[in-house]
């Protein structure tokens, strides 16, 4: 059974109270305080916005108030590819001024994967090729900026009283106040591309805290209801059979949430969305764990604290068939990617919160583990075998992974199909952080520092149990 | 070379004066190609149980396929008509009844047998088309869904793309002489 990408089934304890787990692949480690942490435990900061298809960049606070969308990119409404601009020269009559026909550059815009383009609908060609283009309103942008007046206003007035009684508390902070949060600073929403949000964002980020004095009552219509014999009759039209090239598919009208366009002849081209650039905090000692460079152009991270990169990695390397009650073998491997030879030792599971429903029988001895080398490829593979391992721990040893049995019984209550799940913990030397971390701060490397003894707990999916019949 | 000397003697095949079919093409059957089409090399047109007949300006590119071919359990020898300003881009494979003129058939785009197309319709790359139809004019079919649109804009002419061709390719290809008769 292939396990070579089913990186979910060996899962790293990242949160020692509540047990939470997750695969190592998705984890990041705090070189400062020496724990893994996912991306729930971080602090979620946007570093830029920027656009992947013009490569231009903005600051938050900018792309909010551009509503996250890229000036200089378009989208095809049709196929919701990148449009682009075509230029064409076009003889326009001759005018009362001068006899001759005069040629002109017009420019207008099409889909070179669906071929829709905006002569298709309609829309004018444009004389310059930038900035004329116009995004079609959201046509509840009158009732969507009433109603953030008013919750403005709402704002206002709690602020107002909250301030009487006593200072806000972040726990008990209002409503409207979450609301504006979460739309208006993107730092909460980490990752998330606003769709819904979007025109909200924009009106709310205008929104500046006013003189409460200045503070007028604001009131908004409730919105209509209709009693049942007022609803208008349907159409019969509806029975018509449905021209269905003319309509809009769902994706299409999906993609516009604020005017749902119903016919193709209505679809109008639409801004790139921008995409962020997101760095990471550790929330207990505040470092950077994830930065990645500003320039829109590059892929590349200043700071890349993945747990991959630090953290030895356990698999499962050669699974074998599970019967309950039955002890089987099992190889795992496991991956150093330090530059410093490490010695892991294998523990036992403590009380967990998390199912365990087999018993394993661990090597006893400590694993040594050689170090990740770049060059480790090129060499010969049989000459960094070590003669002194026992056969009956080590089944392979290559470069910096080994490969270890290990024995399992699955619990005899067990039915085919059920999930197999043990846990085990491990301890292993940590290099490398301290003179990693001064570096950072720009100190100076004096001697081999002593390492730090990591314990971690695992969890893994050694697979399903057969039935007894295969 | 001996395999690219046997189109010039395929009698059946009738090339228009100004025409422009490379001899890497394969031209089998009862094939007429109009004038200012450009075949280009390993493009295949296969007229195996009936004549194909393509009108002017159609551009064939490489690993295209035509073919004129009888269902199962049909006889007969209708001939497939193709009209004028076709694309067909590379590797598509037309099998259809008939093409009307300005369709483009983008890259790996497959018609079955049992399709018609109109004038100015557009299968998407990789669309393969085989419902018992004649799509109707202007339709465009393109992506994973098949999504299928009318488009109320003209499909961009092909003259400057044959021009540029034609001036091309006899650079670099033998090309079949054409033997149109006066
Ligand atoms: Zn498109
Ligand atoms: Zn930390």
């Amino acid at each position: 059974m292939a396990s070579l990408l089913q990186v979910d089934r060996v899962q790293y304890v990242f949160d020692v109270d509540t047990q939470d787990s997750q695969s190592l692949s998705r984890l990041y480690f705090c070189i400062y305080c020496l724990g893994l942490r996912s991306s729930h435990n971080l602090l979620h900061e946007d570093d830029s916005h920027f656009c992947p298809q013009a490569l231009d960049s903005l600051a938050s606070a900018e792309a909010v108030s551009r509503k996250n969308k890229c000036s200089n990119s378009w989208r095809c409404p049709a196929c919701l590819h990148t449009l682009s601009t075509r230029a064409t020269s076009t003889i326009s009559p001759p005018t009362t001024d001068s006899n001759k026909p005069t040629v002109k550059t017009v420019y207008y815009q099409s889909c070179t994967f669906c071929r829709w383009s905006t002569r298709s609908v309609g829309i004018d060609d444009k004389e310059v090729a930038n900035d004329a283009w116009m995004e079609k309103e959201n046509p509840s942008l009158p009732r969507i900026n009433k109603l953030l007046e008013y919750y403005k206003y709402l704002e206002h007035k709690e602020k107002v009283e909250q301030a009487r009684k006593s200072p806000i508390k972040k726990e008990l902070m209002s409503v409207t106040m979450q609301l504006k949060q979460k739309y208006t600073s993107s730092k909460h929403s980490p990752g998330k591309k606003s769709m819904f949000g979007d025109s909200l964002s924009g009106a709310l980020s205008s929104l500046r805290l006013k003189d409460v004095s200045s503070l007028k009552d604001v009131s908004i219509d409730a919105s209509s209801t209709l009693a049942l014999d007022d609803v208008e009759k349907l159409n019969t039209d509806v029975y018509k059979p449905v021209q269905f090239t003319a309509m809009t598919s769902t994706a299409q009208r999906l993609d516009q949430p604020g005017n749902q366009i119903i016919e193709c002849s209505d679809l109008a081209p639409r801004r790139s969305q921008m995409f962020m650039k997101q760095s990471l905090r550790c929330k207990i000692c505040d470092h950077n764990i994830i930065k990645p460079e500003y320039s829109p152009t590059s892929i590349k991270f200043k700071i890349h604290l993945i747990a991959l990169n630090h953290i030895p990695d356990i698999r499962i390397s050669k699974p074998s068939t599970l019967r309950a009650g039955e002890r089987c073998q099992f190889v795992l491997s496991i991956t150093n990617p330090t530059e410093h030879v490490i010695h892991a030792t294998f523990l036992p599971m403590e009380e967990t919160k998390h199912e365990i429903n087999a018993k394993i029988e661990l090597p006893t001895c400590d694993i040594v583990v050689g170090k990740f080398d770049d060059a480790a490829e090129f060499v010969d593979q049989l000459t960094s075998t070590n003669n002194t391992d026992d056969a009956s721990i080590i089944a392979f040893r290559r470069g910096n992974k080994v490969g270890f049995y290990v024995h399992c019984t699955p619990d005899p209550a067990l039915s085919p199909g059920d999930n197999v799940w043990v846990g085990m913990r491990f301890k292993h030397e940590h290099y490398g952080s301290a003179p990693l971390a001064l570096l950072l701060k720009g100190g100076e490397v004096e001697k081999e520092p002593e390492p730090n003894w990591l314990t971690h707990s695992v969890f893994i999916n050694l697979g399903k149990i057969q039935s007894s019949l295969e | 070379m001996l395999s690219q000397r046997k189109q010039k003697t395929n009698p059946n095949a009738i090339v228009a004066a100004d025409a422009l079919v490379c001899e890497e093409a394969t031209l089998e059957g009862s094939i007429t190609i109009g004038a200012n089409c450009v075949v280009h090399p390993k493009a295949g047109i296969y007229a195996k149980d009936g004549p194909i007949v393509i009108g002017q300006g159609n551009i064939i590119e490489e690993q295209t396929r035509i073919i004129n071919r009888n269902p199962p359990g049909v006889t007969g020898s209708s001939p497939l008509i193709i009209g004028n300003c076709n694309t067909f881009e590379v590797g598509s494979e037309f099998e259809g009844k008939s093409l009307g003129n300005n369709n483009v058939l983008e890259a790996k785009a497959r018609v079955g047998p049992n399709t018609t197309l109109s004038n100015s319709c557009v299968i998407g790359a990789g669309c393969h088309v085989n419902t018992e139809e004649i799509l109707p004019e202007n339709t465009i079919i393109c992506g994973d869904n098949y999504l299928r649109r009318i488009n109320n804009d003209k499909l961009p002419s092909q003259t400057p793309q044959l021009d540029f061709l034609k001036k091309i390719l006899p650079n670099y290809h033998f090309l079949v002489k054409p033997n149109k008769p006066a």
